[in-house]
């Protein structure tokens, strides 16, 4: 048989050959890398919870606002998650047979307590305050993005310390009217009607010509690291 | 400087006197050891961190990073799930995340101290003083701080014993109540014939309550007090001279003259914290009259270490100089005495002295006699205060109670006897600490039945036929009442967290009250004694204090009375042979009578004279220890009669010659895995003296022979530890000027810038202007690097006053709670690597023999111009805008320059994982006394003060959401936020807060104020470091015709 010979429109591909097998490694490794970071690990880390409860509904349709079982965030560093109490207080009539509420309702019950997975999972060296964020007008959306669509929670932001220092540099973009601190959406509606949130969060914060702001959060170690 | 290595220090006889400061007789000698120490801050090559390598731990370890690089890539490098436990039904008030303080009390030695318990998720994590407590107020003491520790201490008794055939088995409280119920059945049969009930010392007004119902009950029950360190002598004293028993409250705040006979006023003393309150006061050099201190004692006490003049005598002599005194202040002289002691000029010169200043303050002047002296050295001594008019005024007396109770020795015969078949030991343990002359164990072993209740399966334990474990006091309700009378309600924080009763638990079961709860009866008590009812409780619950139930001040007139007369060996001079030694005995500053041997804070936390760790010795001087041929850290056999005790020979400046001081409480056997236990293996720390305590010699006891045994024995002594190094051993002399700082109160008057006079070693003269020196504090220095500019509202900053510094160690053990410092072990200690936040650099000046001292806490100074941030090379430590150094404790790599460049040696670093043992499934419920604000370190890396930063940011954030939701305005305010020292400080030492003056909305700090006091200086000034922490000089107050005119370098000669 005779030798086979590659036409000849191969030649062109011939030439890309090489950087392409050269180049694959490279970009496996890189490939990997990316994996290793925050943004791709951390962003969208939903795992199943125990109880199904969707945010989506609850939030979104509902409209429940986060403080009925997150009430704590005003006052605690903790935003913490409702006892079995508080979604009792609605389904002893709603959806009261419900096999998913099933835990809930063992819990109340007093026999073993609802073990939630945690989400946002800060390492143990930083001292992170939902208080402090609240009472000075950042919203719940700037760090847990839309829950209101979020059918079980996913991690919406890399919580990275670069991240963290970001806002602490510039906080006044992610700065809203206290009365407006759960409200789900807000970012993105005042986006569409282009107003210049920057600008918007500066007057709120009262910053004086100086520079002067009643609102500028530290940098220091000390600040999350104790 | 050759005159350090001249002055003959070997012959201690030689009165010449060393004018510099120093902090051990190896600085004072220059020997090597102290060199090598100075030389390097971390000791010798860290040589238990290199593990030998060879290949088949090089395969190891390549496989497992092998092994960890899969790992990271399969399973993308997330940390550990974590789950969230929420509660079922969240209680009212309680907020997840935020501590809640309650106000309790614990009884201590017998009185009650009240307190603040800061619990995080129901769980106490910190132990403070009750603000609103009228007597012992927001200061603690060292014990209060470390009593945290064994609530979740893993060797605490964790369920009920009961011994068969001569082995422990578990029980439950079923059982045992039952148990309790028959024999409470048979005894009242016999109507408590045969029955014995051995209690510690209370002043519970429940547990009394249950007491009289028991003894109403059971008209022949032999009801015993025991506590190996109690104040019984001045009750027997005051009833001589009285014909009542009475106590004696001392009124510091308004003396001007204080003369202590032995007596540890600021340390094992009930009313330790008022009187350190009160001194603090009284030492205020604003005072018109700043209170001047003699100390007479054989041991330093902390007292002593302040005083303005120290005499060491031995103990047996107090009542020679005591009567010496008498004699002077009623016109008589010290020939008439026929002591040899008192013709020695230095002993005479001294009380001549002090006889004419007693004369001088009159009234305004008080003498005060120790526990350990005898019932008629007391009487004496409140016969003197009533003749120079102390009584009800400087001293004033109220009623004390006369006991119902027995000795132990009665018990402990009529046990011996096999008179006493159900014996019930409440709390203590006797088999270790009781007289030895009693052989309790042996009249423990005829008791037929016998229950012992404690919080650890201790010494005793083992030789009763139950044991039951005691609840902590944190777990338990109760009741007591302080030094002077006023009631507090004690109330648990956490359910009993093994299988536990308290006293009154127990108690109440054989008084048929077994219905009853703890509680109630606390609560009917209450009601009783005050009449108030539920609303009344509510207060006493929340404040942890009864207003207004303090005793009534008696004014109690003198009958005549004579002393017992001198005996020869009381009339001997300072010389004694061999044999003719004293011993004294003192409760141990770390583990008290022994029931803080399994506290490893208190064990590690040094003793404040010898800065001795996880160890007692036999204190001894110089001259004492030259004379009987013993060397520093040599084993010597001390004997009395036919007992004798091996303990080490520890040389300690001050100690009076030829006494040799032996610390209470330790050496124990069965204390847990800290303290020592037999069983397990675990080697006892330090030496049990009670072998050679007897009845009648409780206090000390004359005749004692002692023998070195030529052995040495290793002692993890931190006094030349974490060394300031200022320009190398040359500048040992100089020290005196620049770390410590004291003046006298007349020169003070008359030049207010001494501090500024004490030039600086580095003082370059051309940045002074001409006229100038005088004017500007610190010469204008320049930075290499550029400066940073503190505009922040807040601008932290802390002041120390070393003249009300007292040594006491709250501090140390208050912030080791506070900041979760790990403990490090004897060899660790050994080679430097103690944690301890705070150091009390402790230093002597004078002659060896009767030196003075002052105590210098050192933290973190906070320096604005940091050192230490220089040189890290990964900006692990940098500043933060409010002044502080910052620590970021996940940045630190561990290289060591920082502690290297830090002039003050405060960094300390985790040469191991120090919480390896939480890892334990065992020591599981220790990690629960951590504070969850502060990271918990681990290997690898430094630490240090933070200022409490984790306190500073909570009370910020609280205070800035008050302010955002219109709730509060402005800054904080001064003294709203505490440092964990600054809180527990008994004299009011520590001042911190807001040094910003410029700030509009609060008035200037008290800190700031005082930052700018005429005392204020700073530490190493030369450097250019610009500390935040200001040292206020020591104020000094001696008496003219004993130092001799403007001698304000020799405090005294003695």
């Amino acid at each position: 048989m005779a030798r086979f010979i590659f036409p000849e429109w191969t030649e062109t591909f011939k030439k890309a050959l090489l950087p392409l097998l050269g180049g694959a490694p490279l970009f496996l490794l890189g490939l990997w890398a990316y994996g290793l970071t925050p943004e791709a690990i951390r962003i969208g880390y939903e795992p199943e919870q125990p109880v199904p409860y969707s945010h989506a509904l609850h939030v979104g349709e509902l409209g429940l606002d986060c403080r009925y079982c997150h009430n704590t965030v005003e006052e605690s560093p903790h935003a913490a998650i409702p006892p079995a109490a508080t979604c009792m207080n609605c389904h002893t009539g709603i959806h009261a047979e419900s096999q998913k509420l099933l835990p809930v309702r063992q819990a109340y019950a007093g026999e073993k307590p609802v073990e939630w997975i945690r989400v946002h999972d800060l390492p143990d060296y930083v001292y992170f305050n939902h208080s402090a964020h609240i009472n000075s007008g950042v919203g719940c959306e700037s760090c847990h993005g839309r829950i209101d669509t979020m059918e079980v929670v996913r991690q919406d932001k890399a919580l990275t310390m670069s991240w963290c220092l970001d806002c602490h540099r510039n906080p006044y973009p992610n700065l809203r009217d206290y009365k407006d601190v759960t409200k789900m959406g807000y970012d993105d509606a005042l986006e569409k009607q282009g107003v210049d949130r920057e600008q918007q969060g500066k007057d709120l914060a009262g910053c004086t010509a100086e520079g002067d702001c009643s609102i500028s959060p530290r940098q220091d170690c000390s600040t999350c690291h104790r | 400087m050759s005159s350090i290595k001249n002055t003959g220090i070997s012959q201690s006889e030689v009165e010449t006197p060393v004018d510099s400061y120093w902090q051990s007789l190896g600085e004072l000698e220059n020997t090597p050891e102290f060199n090598q120490m100075l030389a390097k801050e971390y000791g010798a090559r860290p040589g238990d961190l290199i593990t030998p390598f060879n290949r088949r731990r090089f395969v190891q370890l390549m496989g497992a990073s092998m092994a960890f690089a899969g790992v990271l890539s399969a399973t993308g490098c997330r940390w550990e799930e974590e789950k969230i436990v929420p509660l079922s039904k969240r209680p009212d008030g309680y907020v997840p995340g935020n501590s809640k303080k309650y106000a309790t009390a614990w009884n201590f030695a017998g009185y009650s101290e009240g307190l603040e318990v800061t619990a995080y998720d129901g769980r106490p994590t910190k132990i403070e003083g009750n603000t609103k407590h009228p007597y012992t107020g927001s200061a603690s003491t060292t014990f209060a701080q470390a009593s945290i520790l064994e609530l979740y201490d893993p060797d605490r008794a964790r369920k009920v014993t009961r011994r068969e055939s001569g082995k422990s088995v578990n029980s439950d409280v079923v059982a045992f109540k039952a148990a309790l119920g028959a024999i409470g059945k048979a005894a009242s049969a016999k109507s408590g014939q045969g029955f014995a009930v051995l209690s510690e010392k209370t002043q519970s007004p429940t547990l009394q309550r249950l007491k009289a119902k028991l003894q109403a009950a059971m008209p022949n029950l032999l009801w015993a007090d025991y506590q190996p360190w109690d104040f019984g002598n001045e009750a027997d004293g005051t009833r001589v001279v009285f014909g009542s028993p009475h106590r004696a409250h001392l009124q510091l705040a308004n003396a001007d003259l204080l003369v202590s006979f032995d007596a540890d006023l600021f340390g094992c003393h009930p009313a330790a914290l008022s009187n350190a309150k009160g001194f603090g006061v009284a030492r205020d050099p604003k005072r018109a009259n700043v209170l001047r201190t003699y100390a007479i004692e054989s041991v330093f006490t902390s007292l002593g270490s302040v005083a303005d003049h120290r005499l060491p005598a031995r103990a047996e002599h107090i009542k020679v100089l005591l009567v010496g005194l008498e004699a002077l202040l009623s016109g008589g002289n010290l020939n008439q005495l026929s002591s040899e002691l008192l013709t020695e000029e230095r002993v005479s010169k001294f009380l001549v002295a002090l006889a004419a200043d007693v004369k001088r303050f009159g009234a305004k002047s008080v003498v005060a006699v120790g526990a350990r002296q005898p019932a008629d050295v007391h009487a004496i001594c409140a016969r003197i205060n009533s003749r120079i008019g102390a009584s009800g005024n400087t001293v004033v007396y109220t009623a004390e109670s006369s006991s119902s109770s027995q000795s132990i020795g009665s018990l402990a015969s009529l046990a011996a006897k096999g008179s006493i078949e159900n014996l019930l030991i409440l709390g203590g343990n006797p088999a270790y600490d009781a007289p030895a002359d009693l052989d309790f164990k042996t009249a423990l072993s005829k008791v037929q039945n016998s229950v012992h209740l404690s919080s650890y399966h201790n010494e005793t334990s083992e030789l009763t036929g139950w044991h039951v474990p005691k609840s902590h006091f944190l777990e338990s309700w109760g009741d007591g009442r302080s030094f002077d009378g006023t009631l507090s309600i004690t109330q648990p924080l956490i359910k009993p967290i093994h299988q536990s009763l308290s006293s009154i638990e127990v108690l109440k079961e054989l008084v048929g009250l077994s219905g009853t709860s703890g509680q109630d009866l606390v609560k009917e008590t209450f009601s009783g004694l005050t009449g108030q009812g539920a609303g009344g409780w509510k207060n006493a619950l929340h404040d942890g204090v009864v207003l207004g139930t303090k005793s009534a001040p008696l004014s109690p007139a003198v009958a005549g009375f004579t002393p017992k007369p001198l005996t020869p060996s009381q009339k001997t001079g300072t010389l004694a042979p061999n044999g003719q030694l004293e011993l004294v005995f003192t409760p141990s500053s770390q583990t008290f009578d022994g029931r803080f041997s399994n506290s490893s804070w208190m064990v590690e936390v040094p003793d404040m004279i010898t800065k001795l760790t996880w160890d007692n010795a036999g204190m001894i001087s110089k001259r004492t220890a030259e004379t009987l041929g013993i060397k520093h850290g040599e084993m010597m056999s001390v004997s009395v009669g036919d007992t004798s005790v091996d303990i080490v020979a520890c040389i300690t400046p001050g100690m009076a010659a030829f006494s040799i001081g032996m610390p209470l409480g330790w050496g124990r056997t069965r204390a847990g895995n800290i303290g020592g236990h037999k069983e397990r293996g675990v080697k006892s720390i330090g030496f049990d003296v009670y072998p050679l305590r007897k009845t009648g010699g409780m206090g000390f006891v004359s005749g004692a022979t002692v023998k070195g045994k030529g052995t040495m024995y290793p002692l993890a002594e931190t006094q030349d530890h974490f060394m300031m190094d200022e320009l190398g051993q040359e500048a040992i002399k100089s020290r005196a000027n620049t770390f410590i700082k004291t003046v006298t109160v007349d020169e003070a008057k008359h030049n207010p810038d001494f501090v500024k006079d004490e030039g600086h070693i580095w003082q370059d003269k051309e940045l002074i202007p001409p006229d100038g020196a005088r004017k500007i504090k610190h010469p204008t220095r320049h930075s290499l690097f550029n400066e940073q500019v503190y505009t922040a509202p807040y601008q932290w900053g802390m002041t120390t006053d070393l003249s009300k510094c007292i040594g006491c160690n709250s501090c140390v053990v208050a912030c080791q709670a506070e900041n979760n410092i790990p403990v490090v072990g004897k060899t660790q200690v050994m080679k430097n690597r103690e944690m301890h936040w705070i150091r009390i650099d402790r230093y002597f000046k004078g002659n060896p023999e009767h030196p003075s001292m002052a105590f210098q806490p050192v933290a973190c100074q906070q320096c604005e111009n940091a050192p230490c941030e220089q040189v890290c090379p990964v900006g692990a430590t940098v500043h933060s805008v409010e002044g502080l150094n910052d620590m970021a404790y996940n940045r630190c790599v561990g290289t060591r320059y920082c502690a290297n460049n830090c002039p003050y040696k405060v960094r300390r670093f985790n040469f191991h994982y120090w919480h390896k043992e939480l890892d334990e499934s065992r020591a599981d419920v220790k990690k629960l006394v951590f504070n969850p604000d502060v990271t918990v370190r681990s290997r690898g890396v430094i630490e240090k003060c933070t200022f409490c930063v984790q306190r500073l940011e909570r009370a910020k954030i609280t205070h800035k959401n008050n302010v955002r939701r219109g709730r509060a305005q402005g800054l904080l305010e001064d003294g709203a936020v505490k440092t964990a020292c600054q809180q527990a400080c008994p004299t009011g030492a520590i001042e911190f807060g807001n040094l910003n003056k410029s700030s509009k909305d609060s008035a200037e700090s008290k800190v700031a104020q005082l930052q700018q006091d005429p005392r204020a200086y700073a530490l190493l000034a030369g450097l250019n470091t610009k500390p935040r922490n200001a040292y206020l000089a020591r104020i000094a107050n001696p008496n003219e015709e004993l130092t001799g005119k403007n001698t304000k370098e020799e405090a005294h000669h003695g």
